[in-house]
């Protein structure tokens, strides 16, 4: 790092070369920027830093980011309590809730299996899963996992959970996305996509 | 800089940034190679759909002068894997492939005779259900092809054939193979192999040298007779075999086999290994 740097800049260039995808340059842009703007956008900044982490949790029941246990979606008596949709992370949730189509409940598994990254069954949030199914209630279990070998595998064990207690277990459909383009489109997912289609 | 082009398999694969991904590749004409993909998660176009794990794809990309990673330019699906994501077993075994793969070679190091090696496993377990001899073969070609063929026909040491009769090997993984129990170190306390699994690793060892030797390399030939060996394979002695070649591929690999450690208890031991 340049020598130039007053330590106080330097203390905070670091800081943001801890953040995922931020490099030496990037995070000096940053700090300049912070540097050059208004004392009161500073401010803001670390209260919202601080904030996000002594309010944010995970809600007890799904597992969703939350700041109040349970979760506005876990406490809506207005949500279907007989489905429950899986994802593996709290923005998948959020992705679903944007759609506004979903009115049942969910559960953030925390990840997908990937064994090489040293993720297995234990790391996810399948037994408190297994649990939920075992305390009653849930007719349909939909895996939302993403389409990728981890988010299959991951789907694979939780159908191998949950099956056995009786409970039905549905996958989301794959195929083109909206404004995809066919000729682009890989061969997994177009032979996906002709398996799962449907009668016009 | 030129682009090059190589038939390559996709190893291992993280995401950087907000949209680029970090790739490692098995090549088959530059070994182990690991690059960026810019953009790989908006891209429909360069890498679509071709940089999940076990992917086999035509690589392009290009090298950059001093720099750890090469630039991916763009990816097309050689094979498209019709079932390998078909069951838990299948997931757990082609991980396995790849973890062992990745583990045991440098990168750059050059030869092509591992990438048929892995190419052909997960050809193997995209057609069928592995069965209890599928990576234990892909196990002792691996090793032979990267130049640590197991000796298992005889004492790894003295260079004598086994006596008959119950045990008399025991497991010399430093060594690389069995050792007499004239020859067997004390220190290095390896499990007894029964004569059962010895023999079987022996029938192995010889379909692992006509599939790899240097007379015909013809990986895809490595199980064509997997079918009888399971057969007639008793559980006990599946569980032996995997446990062996765990012991022979742990001096080889860097680090642990999470494949095996994390999803050995959900598919079964005697699958992944030990």
């Amino acid at each position: 790092m340049s020598s130039e740097l007053t330590p106080s800049m330097q203390r905070l260039v670091e800081e943001f070369k801890r953040l995922p995808g931020i490099g030496e340059k990037t995070a000096l842009r940053l700090a300049f920027y912070v540097l050059r703007a208004d004392p009161s956008f500073a401010a803001h900044m670390a209260q919202a830093l601080l904030g996000v982490k002594e309010q944010s949790r995970l809600c007890s029941v799904c597992f969703g980011l939350t700041e109040r246990d349970p979760c506005v979606i876990c406490a809506d008596p207005r949500r279907r309590t007989e489905e429950v949709c899986v994802v593996e992370e709290p923005a998948d949730l959020m992705a679903f809730e944007r759609a506004r189509e979903y009115r049942g409940r969910y559960h953030v598994l925390g990840g997908a299996l990937a064994p090489l990254d040293g993720v297995g069954p234990d790391q996810l949030r399948c037994g408190e899963l297994v649990a939920r199914v075992r305390a009653g209630g849930i007719e349909e279990v939909i895996v939302a996992t993403n389409p990728s070998p981890e988010g299959e595998a991951t789907a694979l064990f939780v159908a191998r959970l949950l099956k056995p207690l009786g409970v039905r277990v549905t996958r989301i459909a794959r195929g083109l996305p909206m404004g995809g383009d066919v000729e682009y489109t890989d061969v997994v997912t177009l032979s996906k996509s002709l398996e799962g289609r449907r009668e016009m | 800089m030129q682009v090059l082009s190589t038939p390559a398999v996709v190893l291992r694969a993280v995401d950087y940034g907000e949209s680029d991904r970090i790739v490692t590749f098995l090549t088959r004409d530059a070994g182990k190679v690991s690059g960026i993909a810019k953009g790989a998660k908006r891209s429909q176009r360069r890498f679509s759909g071709a940089l999940g794990i076990f992917s086999l794809v035509n690589l392009h990309y290009r090298t950059r002068a001093g720099a750890e990673l090469v630039f991916l330019e763009r990816a097309q699906l050689l094979v498209p894997w019709k079932s390998l994501l078909d069951s838990l077993e299948r997931y757990a075994a082609a991980s396995h492939v790849v973890e062992v793969a990745d583990k045991m070679t440098a990168e750059q190091e050059v030869g092509d005779d591992l990438f048929h090696v892995v190419v052909a496993a997960l050809r193997r377990i995209d057609g069928a259900e592995p069965g209890p001899t599928t990576l234990r073969l892909y196990e002792l070609a691996t090793l032979a092809v990267c130049g640590y063929r197991a000796e298992l026909s005889r004492c790894v040491r003295c260079r004598q054939p086994f006596a008959a009769g119950p045990a008399t090997a025991r497991l010399a993984p430093a060594a690389g193979g069995a050792a007499c129990g004239r020859c067997a170190d004390p220190d290095e306390a390896g499990a007894a192999i029964s004569p059962a699994a010895l023999a079987c690793l022996g029938r192995m060892q010889a379909l692992v040298a006509r599939a790899t030797g240097s007379a015909r390399r013809d990986a895809g030939a490595l199980f064509d007779a997997e079918s009888e060996l399971a057969g007639e394979l008793p559980r006990a002695v599946a569980r032996e075999l995997g446990a062996t070649l765990a012991a022979l591929l742990a001096p080889r690999v860097r680090g642990r086999l999470l494949s095996a450690e994390l999803l050995g208890p959900v598919v079964g031991r005697g699958l992944v290994g030990a």
